[in-house]
């Protein structure tokens, strides 16, 4: 690298420090060593993704611009309501399907015959691409019959542009956008926090395999890590890709502090084994056992539509009610103390940053020890009356 | 009768302020020329009459000659408008014992004694600016000033009434209408006969108040005169008040048909960002109730007062979601496609009835149980009359090819800063033209 330095150096200054710029701000990224797909796409590891993602209704289906916002009406009964919410539990999956994180890939010019009887027939490059109808991204195949006779797989990038071209995919731009060009712009839109924005755009832009797709994404996950801008995308499709990045280059103290401080323990839990998955670090898997039953996100989100109707369905009793008001019942005091009791031993050992850990910890206790008594003083006020 | 003898001399310089055919100016001149010779030989006379209409008549008839317009004419609607002619009071201005020559008379334009001495009558030096303060005076006078009305403050059409506001309906004790506002919506000219009077004219006027959060009210009232009228119609209004249910606090619960007499209305609810799309009137009431966006469409008769009443009927007769659950045993469940249409339960009933409780034959489409099973009848849109001729078709067809050009432009302009053509770099001078920007000498 050095040795090319020094020999561009003396043909353009210019040059140099073009490439000066561009090597300081890639060395600054976060780059995946290893493959990271076969792990990414795991089951359990997809499973704690899928949790760590926390999806709630109101975010998945937020208010969003569309042409006509008319609203209408219907009346149902409640079967037909719950048939309903189970068609929009299955719309959301799709809604939170995660892009893949796949290692980059490398581009080798892939030769498919050299006839040389051919050379010289044209003083352009044909370059010839399948329209076929139907054919997945991947499958398409785009080939080039080079000046002097040769026949070979196109590069990515001409690749991209032909199939853009002939079958173009909505939002994607044959040019890059701008966003994407200029530092500037990228850098204000970063500042502005509008991360889910980047990742969408990025999403439709770029396939995952690339690598301007995967120097760009983890520029917006560390910025989002650095700013604690976790909750911007939360219940999105990006939550998960961001947990991973993160698990995988271990920062995720903040993420862990911050989903102590929102009192999201379930959650926590999920980060520690997600740790211990990615880097075999030793956990006390006991913990599992305690947190009971575990409930999937699908059905969560269920839940949440279907307190929708209970909420109208009035007189639920007083108990409940509080615990509502509160967030938390007298059971959940223990296996919260548990959780946090895991976490600290993992990060005694696995974390850098362990005071502010140990201050969430601490100040999520005094929180729940302010509940717990609240609880059992109504309890007992009720048990008198 | 007076008659006068006047001598040519006079009789000349009569003639010489007209204008004369040539061979009558030859006579003057060649009577002029031999005036002298014969000026005792051709005596005149000529009868002067000093009576005529102008002294006869007093100012008011002359003025109603001048400014008034025929019997005839009135029934056309002449005189009336920018044109109309409107009598000056000359007297304006004057003042007695103040004239051309500025003469101090006391006891009449000042006071006999001043301190201990006496005034005298003095001639004091003439005030050249007087006589043009009456002409300007007088000037001003005569045409008709239509008075501004801030736009903002305008009603339906020019400086009509109705369409504009006349404020909150007064205080009754200790009642207030604060945050009130009424509109009025109708103001006409109707006569009624009396038996000592006759044919009496009076003035109807019909008007709407609310406070822009549900509660509102009508009254038609009348007057002799309009201000009365309008007092009176806006206070009954005030005493009228009814309260209309609002749904999120821009619109109405859901469509609705409602009627009076031969007005038919229909009204469809609409989202945020929709507006009034009605007649006037009905926007004008929506305004007042606080009702941001709504559609409706009258059919049948478009009288003014039928189609308050039976909008007022409309408003009144809505269901809350909470009515219509209970009424049909159901959830009433809402759909917005903002918000990727998930379901979202506005009301429900205390028991839910079970599938099989409802019968087969039940209309469960919410839209017709609101219209009272009426359909709107959606007239179908007809192509426009160019429409495959033959000039249209040319010109589709050279359209097609520019068909993606604005977007292009915008493409271009993003992302070169110019319009360019793959031969721009070829031939760098061939751009369009771009207007530079005046650079100011003193910032170069």
């Amino acid at each position: 690298m050095i040795s090319s330095l020094n020999f561009m150096k003396s043909l353009n200054s210019r040059a140099v420090l073009l490439s000066n710029f561009c090597r300081n701000s890639s060395a600054s990224v976060l780059h995946y060593e290893k493959d990271p797909g076969s792990v990414f796409i795991n089951p359990d590891v997809q499973k704690l993704l899928k949790n760590l993602t926390n999806p709630s209704i109101d975010v998945v289906f937020s208010k969003r611009t569309v042409p006509d916002n008319s609203v209408s009406y219907k009346f149902m009964t409640t079967e037909e309501l719950q048939k309903e919410y189970q068609s929009i539990v299955r719309q959301s999956e799709e809604v939170l399907q995660m892009p893949p994180v796949v290692k980059i890939r490398e581009e080798s010019p892939k030769l498919i015959s050299k006839d040389t009887a051919l050379a010289a027939f044209s003083d352009t490059k044909y370059v010839i691409t399948d329209i076929t109808y139907g054919l997945k991204y991947s499958q398409r195949k785009v080939v080039v019959r080079n000046t002097d006779g040769t026949l070979e797989y196109a590069s990515d990038d001409i690749a991209k542009r032909m199939k853009q071209t002939y079958i173009p995919d909505k939002g994607r731009k044959v040019r890059k956008p701008k966003i994407f060009q200029d530092e500037k712009l990228f850098a204000q839109a970063l500042e502005q926090g509008s991360f889910k924005f980047i990742l969408d755009r990025l999403c439709i832009q770029y396939e995952p395999f690339e690598k301007e797709y995967h120097e760009l994404s983890s520029k917006v996950y560390s910025e989002v890590d650095e700013k604690k801008a976790f909750d911007s995308l939360r219940s999105t499709r990006h939550f998960g890709p961001l947990v991973f990045f993160l698990a995988w280059h271990k920062k995720i103290d903040n993420l862990l502090c911050d989903l102590i401080e929102r009192d999201l323990l379930r959650n926590a839990v999920d980060l520690v084994a997600l740790m211990s998955k990615l880097h075999n670090i030793e956990v006390d898997q006991s913990i599992l056992g305690q947190l009971g039953t575990e409930t999937n996100p699908s059905n969560r989100l269920l839940k949440q539509l279907q307190d929708s109707i209970e909420k109208r369905n009035h007189e639920t009793d007083n108990v409940a009610k509080l615990n509502k008001a509160i967030g938390k019942t007298l059971d959940d005091f223990p296996v919260d103390e548990a959780i946090l009791q895991f976490i600290e031993t993992f990060t005694k050992n696995n974390s850098l940053k362990k005071i502010q850990v140990a201050g969430a910890i601490q100040t999520l206790r005094e929180q729940n020890q302010e509940k717990k008594q609240l609880l059992e003083s109504l309890k007992k006020s009720q048990a008198q009356a | 009768m007076a008659g006068r003898i006047l001598c040519t001399n006079s009789l000349i310089k009569s003639f010489t302020g007209l204008t004369l055919s040539n061979s009558a100016r030859n006579v003057v001149k060649r009577v002029e020329g031999t005036a002298t010779l014969l000026q005792n030989h051709l005596p005149c006379l000529s009868a002067s009459r000093n009576t005529s209409f102008f002294n006869k008549l007093p100012a008011t008839e002359l003025w109603k000659g001048v400014t008034s317009v025929s019997n005839a004419g009135k029934k056309r609607g002449r005189g009336k408008g920018v044109g109309r002619k409107i009598a000056k009071d000359l007297n304006k201005g004057q003042v007695i014992g103040v004239g051309r020559a500025n003469i101090l008379w006391p006891g009449l334009n000042a006071p006999i004694i001043r301190g201990k001495e006496l005034v005298t009558q003095q001639q004091l030096p003439k005030d050249p600016e007087r006589e043009k303060k009456l002409i300007k005076l007088r000037d001003s006078m005569g045409f008709f000033r239509v008075l501004r009305i801030n736009p903002m403050d305008r009603g339906w059409s020019g400086s009509k009434m109705p369409g504009r506001s006349i404020g909150p309906p007064d205080a009754v004790g200790e009642d207030t209408f604060e945050g009130f506002d009424t509109r009025v919506l109708e103001l006409k000219t109707v006569f009624i006969m009396k038996g000592n009077l006759g044919r009496t004219r009076r003035f109807s006027v019909l008007s709407v108040t609310g406070n822009g959060q549900g509660l509102a009210g009508f009254s038609l009232s009348k007057g002799s005169e309009v201000r009365s009228a309008l007092r009176k119609s806006k206070n009954r209004a005030g005493q009228k008040l009814m309260h209309v249910e609002l749904c999120d606090n821009h619109t109405v619960f859901h469509d609705f048909f409602c009627a009076f007499g031969k007005t038919k209305i229909f009204v469809s609810k609409k989202p945020e960002g929709h507006g009034l799309v009605c007649h006037r009137a009905i926007a004008t009431i929506c305004k007042v109730v606080g009702i941001k966006n709504l559609h409706a469409k009258i059919e049948g008769s478009t009288n003014l007062q039928n189609i308050v009443k039976a909008f007022f009927i409309g408003l009144l007769q809505q269901k809350t979601h909470q009515e219509l659950a209970e009424a049909k045993g159901l959830h009433v469940v809402e759909f917005r496609k903002e918000n990727g249409n998930i379901p979202h339960v506005v009301a429900s009933p205390h028991s839910v009835r079970k599938p099989e409780e409802i019968p087969s034959n039940e209309n469960l489409d919410f839209s017709q149980y609101v219209m009272g099973d009426r359909i709107v009848l959606k007239k179908k849109k007809f192509p426009p009359f160019y429409h495959g001729t033959k000039g249209h078709d040319l010109y589709l067809r050279k359209r097609e090819n520019l068909r993606n050009q604005v977007k292009v432009r915008l493409d271009m302009l993003t992302h070169y800063g110019e319009l360019r053509s793959f031969q721009t770099d070829k031939y760098p001078e061939c751009r369009p033209y771009k207007h530079k920007k005046e650079v100011d000498e003193a910032d170069a």
